[in-house]
């Protein structure tokens, strides 16, 4: 269990700028998990964590001591890769037992080890098996094994359930969850799935084009995102944005016309937010489907084009043209494509975006 | 993989790089050293700056040798590629087991040593006892059981048609590893549009190849370029140069003359071209879908 | 494909018919290495009145071959294990580590793979007379490593690069050395590729001419084509007996061929198309 601190780190391939200086802290013992949109650079600095890759400037601390210029195995981590990464010409055994042979561990004791590993991940009965004759749900396992068999301050996870089918990786997930619990070590978990970072993170790291866009808790970024960008990763269906222009505001309230409602006016609720706003101004009102209502007196009026009916929810979308869809949650059947429906939006909820995409 | 010491990570490279220099580069350079030089052997090589190169542009025997290459390209180059084109064709008609017997067939004599090949051809067409001629005679065509590698006229062709048989069964091999991966559809899409067999080969088959026929020329013009191996073991050139290429000569004038600076220079003529082939084959033929 | 059988059938049996004639040359020579002298004034399709082995042992032992036989094993062997070896140590530093001055290096070796032996082959002869080496197998087997080891180089490399590139992250960050990574992980992975490039190694060399010519003259160090070469400058036609020293010297070719067609025929065209 050890904290890790990255100060003005910064990574390039070439004159491609791949980190930007970049500060973080992730507490010991904390489950972080890195999301962000494909090639955002996730992959790369969870590998200069590791020390796969060497910093281009900047510095990076495991337990207060700087390990810039370390290898790996000096940095007391153990990475898990999205392709698993198991040695094919190796048993499951050896696979688990690779690191402690390296580390020069004699033959019985390393085996003893393996086998102790490989048994509490319920993986007995494959020790001598190649990984070709195992189910990806099982390599997995076996991944995960060979990180823990070395008994890590850090384990850094590279996207580990990407190729498991979905119902595994629910699974997966609890599992990891509860190996933090046992094992109490630093986790980075990397993934562009928002959901699997809800679920699973203490503290979420919201990367785009190598830069942090915010930290914080699952909860602090989904009620309080900074930035339009957060807003819209974070949280699902994603968060509805509709231009408009303030028309008044006061300490209590702010009232904002819609462009694509002809001009209709909504009431947002001065509370949540956090910057200066001037009447004229352009803005984007952010607003997820579950903060509107389906109201006959309400102010805006839709006509449903698309329906996702889950059950217990039901979601229905309305074409905004210029390729916007609405979206809007609501509960019980008796909606049907085509239907005109009027809308209100919940005050206290919808949020407020400067023409940067910053929240004001 | 990093914080491994650059200069450390050398040991990795030094052994292999260390004989390739002594047995490789570094006689190289030695050659192209050579020939701005005169040296007979023995004391040290007197530098005599672009005479060897000057001398050669007034050696006619020089120039027999690159007429040769030439000639010897339609053996070398043209053949092979035509034919094995056909053959390629061909033979994608038929199942594949069958396919594979018949490549194994046409392939066969590029793996041999040509040295041993130009001994057995060399027997082959012996105008007494050989087994061509033997042929000839008994489907009475007597007359044209000619001294093959000793006459004037014949001599060339009969090298290089030694030379069309080597090398048709590869070209053939690369044409059919064209052929599949062609995408079947484009095949079908032709032939749904009406087009004749031949129609699709000229404007389907033969666009689609053109890495594969890149390849080729590049290979057998090298070849034809080095060709030594064949020609020394079957003829050493005669009948009266009538059979000599730039390799055999610089073997005669190195080897057989003591004249090294100048066969130096007829080397490094013989690398030079071969270099500039590559070149022009990757600059000017389209390289069109990659194959690599 | 189309509806003309007959033509189709008549395409099969013009294929076959070429085939045959093209591997014609090599069934004659068998049939001629079993025939006594004899036999041959008959005619050379003529089958001899009986099969006459003994022209192989007169090959083997009067004809040398035997001798010739096991240069050829004595050089083949060693350039093998040593090209390989070198050639992969080598392509791993180009594929996976950091070298000074890389593309410099990769530039030198290509120049190696371009320029043909005879270009350098004088000064390569002057080389081993001064190191006294002319007539031993050090002059058969140095420079065919030499020339071999850009081309394994250049086919490790790229055989190195097309493995996952995670799986030598895992090794590196179970704490693995880079000698360690190779040996453990990427050599183990590599087995069809250092099988392919043995079997080259063994073509390229078993065939070489130029070499053994120019830096052999000793005939107990001859390797097979030159034996060949310098039985028939040595007998006036003896054909039965020059053809058993052929039939020697291509069989280990052919049966090696024989059982790897498809990995040649696929590595030799694969490798060109590169
Ligand atoms: N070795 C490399 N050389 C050059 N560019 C690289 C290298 N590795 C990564 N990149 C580039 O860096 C950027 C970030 O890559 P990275 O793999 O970190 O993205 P990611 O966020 O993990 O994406 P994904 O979700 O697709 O895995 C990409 O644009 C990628 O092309
Ligand atoms: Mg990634």
């Amino acid at each position: 269990m050890k904290s890790i601190q990255l100060s003005q780190v910064t990574k390039s391939f070439g004159v491609h700028d791949v980190i930007r200086p970049l500060d973080l802290e992730i507490e010991a013992g904390q489950f972080t998990v890195f999301v962000g949109p494909s090639g955002c650079g996730k992959s790369t600095l969870l590998r200069l964590i590791a020390g796969l890759e060497e910093t281009t400037a900047g510095q990076i601390d495991i337990g207060g001591r700087d390990v810039t210029r370390l290898p790996p195995v000096d940095r007391d981590v153990a990475m898990v890769f999205q392709s698993y990464a198991l040695y094919p010409h190796m048993s499951v055994g050896e696979n688990i037992a690779f690191g402690l042979k390296i580390a020069g561990m004699p033959k019985a004791e390393r085996v003893a080890k393996a086998r102790e590993t490989a048994a509490t991940l319920k993986l007995e009965g494959l020790f001598d098996r190649k990984p070709k004759a195992l189910s990806g749900g099982q390599r997995q396992r076996v991944a995960i094994g060979r990180a823990i068999v070395k008994n890590p301050s850090i384990f850094l996870f590279d996207e580990p359930l990407s190729n498991l089918d979905a119902e595994l990786r629910v699974q997966m997930r609890q599992e990891l969850v509860r190996l933090h619990q046992e094992v109490k070590a630093t986790m980075i978990y990397v993934t562009h799935d928002q959901v699997e970072a809800m679920t699973m993170a203490e503290k979420i790291v919201v990367l785009r084009a190598g830069e942090i866009e915010q930290v914080g808790s699952p909860l602090e970024l989904y009620e309080n995102p900074r930035n339009m960008f957060v807003a819209g990763f974070i949280g699902s269906p994603k968060m509805n944005f509709l231009k408009g222009q303030v028309v008044a505001c006061d300490n209590e309230a702010r009232e904002i016309s819609l462009d694509a409602f002809e001009g209709r006016k909504i009431q947002v609720s001065a509370k949540r937010g956090v910057g200066p706003l001037a009447v004229g101004q352009s803005v984007k009102v952010g607003v997820r489907p579950q903060h509107f209502q389906v109201d006959p007196d309400g102010p805006l009026s839709v006509t449903t084009s698309t329906i996702e009916a889950l059950g217990n929810l039901t979601y229905l979308y309305a074409d905004m043209g210029s390729d916007q869809l609405l979206c809007v949650e609501t509960r019980g059947p008796g909606f049907r494509v085509g239907d005109a429906l009027r809308l209100s939006v919940n005050p206290a909820e919808a949020l407020i975006f400067d023409e940067t995409g910053l929240r004001v | 993989m990093l914080h491994t010491n650059r200069f450390g990570n050398l040991k990795y490279v030094l052994p292999a790089l260390l004989v390739y220099t002594a047995f490789v580069l570094l006689p190289i350079i030695a050659s192209i050293v050579l020939g701005f030089t005169e040296w007979g052997g023995i004391g040290m090589p007197k530098f005599v700056g672009l005479a060897n190169y000057a001398a050669l542009l007034s050696d006619p025997m020089f120039f027999k040798a690159l007429r040769n290459t030439a000639v010897l390209m339609i053996f070398y180059v043209a053949l092979p590629l035509c034919i094995g084109l056909a053959l390629a064709a061909a033979i994608s008609h038929i199942r594949p087991g069958e396919r594979m017997a018949l490549r194994m067939l046409y392939f066969m004599p590029y793996v041999m040593p040509s040295a041993v090949l130009g001994i057995i051809w060399r027997w082959l067409y012996n105008p007494i006892f050989g087994p061509l001629n033997q042929v000839l005679r008994a489907a009475g065509l007597g007359a044209l059981a000619l001294p093959w590698l000793g006459d004037f006229n014949f001599a060339l062709p009969a090298v290089g048609m030694v030379a069309t048989w080597y090398y048709v069964g590869f070209c053939m091999a690369i044409f059919m590893a064209g052929l599949q991966r062609i995408d079947a559809s484009l095949f079908e899409a032709a032939s749904l549009e009406g087009a004749s067999g031949q129609q699709t080969f000229r404007y389907v088959t033969l666009p689609s190849l053109l890495p594969e026929i890149r390849i080729v020329l590049l290979l057998t013009i090298i070849a034809s370029i080095k060709s030594y191996d064949l020609i020394f073991t079957m003829t050493r050139g005669g009948p009266a140069n009538e059979t000599l290429v730039s390799n055999l000569y610089m073997y005669q004038l190195g080897f057989e003359l003591n004249r090294y600076g100048y066969a130096s220079a007829v080397a490094v003529i013989g690398a030079i071209f071969i270099l500039v082939v590559n070149g022009i084959v990757h600059r000017f033929l389209p390289t069109d879908g990659d194959s690599a | 494909m189309n509806t003309r059988k007959p033509a189709d059938q008549l395409m099969r049996a013009v294929l076959w018919l070429f085939a045959i004639l093209t591997v014609a040359p090599f069934a004659l020579l068998v049939l001629t290495s079993l025939k006594s002298r004899e036999d041959l004034l008959a005619g050379a399709f003529v089958l001899p009145a009986r099969p006459h082995f003994e022209n192989y042992v007169s090959a083997w032992v009067d004809g040398l071959f035997g001798t010739y036989f096991l240069n050829s094993v004595i050089v083949v062997v060693p350039v093998i294990v040593l090209s390989v070896v070198l050639g992969t140590l080598c392509g791993f530093a180009f594929a996976f580590l950091k070298l000074p001055g890389k593309p410099l290096l990769f530039g030198m070796l290509l120049v190696g793979m371009m320029v043909p032996t005879e270009a350098f082959i004088i000064p390569l002869y002057y080389e081993f007379r001064w190191l006294g080496l002319i007539n031993t197998y050090w002059a058969l087997i140095l420079p065919q490593v030499g020339m071999s080891i850009p081309f394994v180089t250049l086919f490790m490399t790229s055989a190195m690069r097309q493995l996952p590139k995670d799986l030598v992250d895992a090794a590196v960050a179970d704490g693995a050395s880079p000698f360690r990574v190779l040996r453990y992980v990427i050599v183990p992975l590599l087995g069809p590729a250092a099988s392919t490039m043995t079997l080259f190694l063994f073509i390229w060399t078993w065939n070489e001419f130029m070499i053994p010519l120019i830096l052999v003259q000793d005939d107990a160090r001859r390797t097979l084509p030159i034996g060949m070469l310098f039985f028939q400058g040595k007998y006036t036609i003896d054909i039965p007996i020059l053809t058993a020293g052929a039939v020697i010297t291509l069989l280990p070719i052919i049966i090696v061929y024989f059982f790897f067609q498809r990995k040649f025929i696929q590595g030799l065209t694969a490798g060109a198309v590169k």
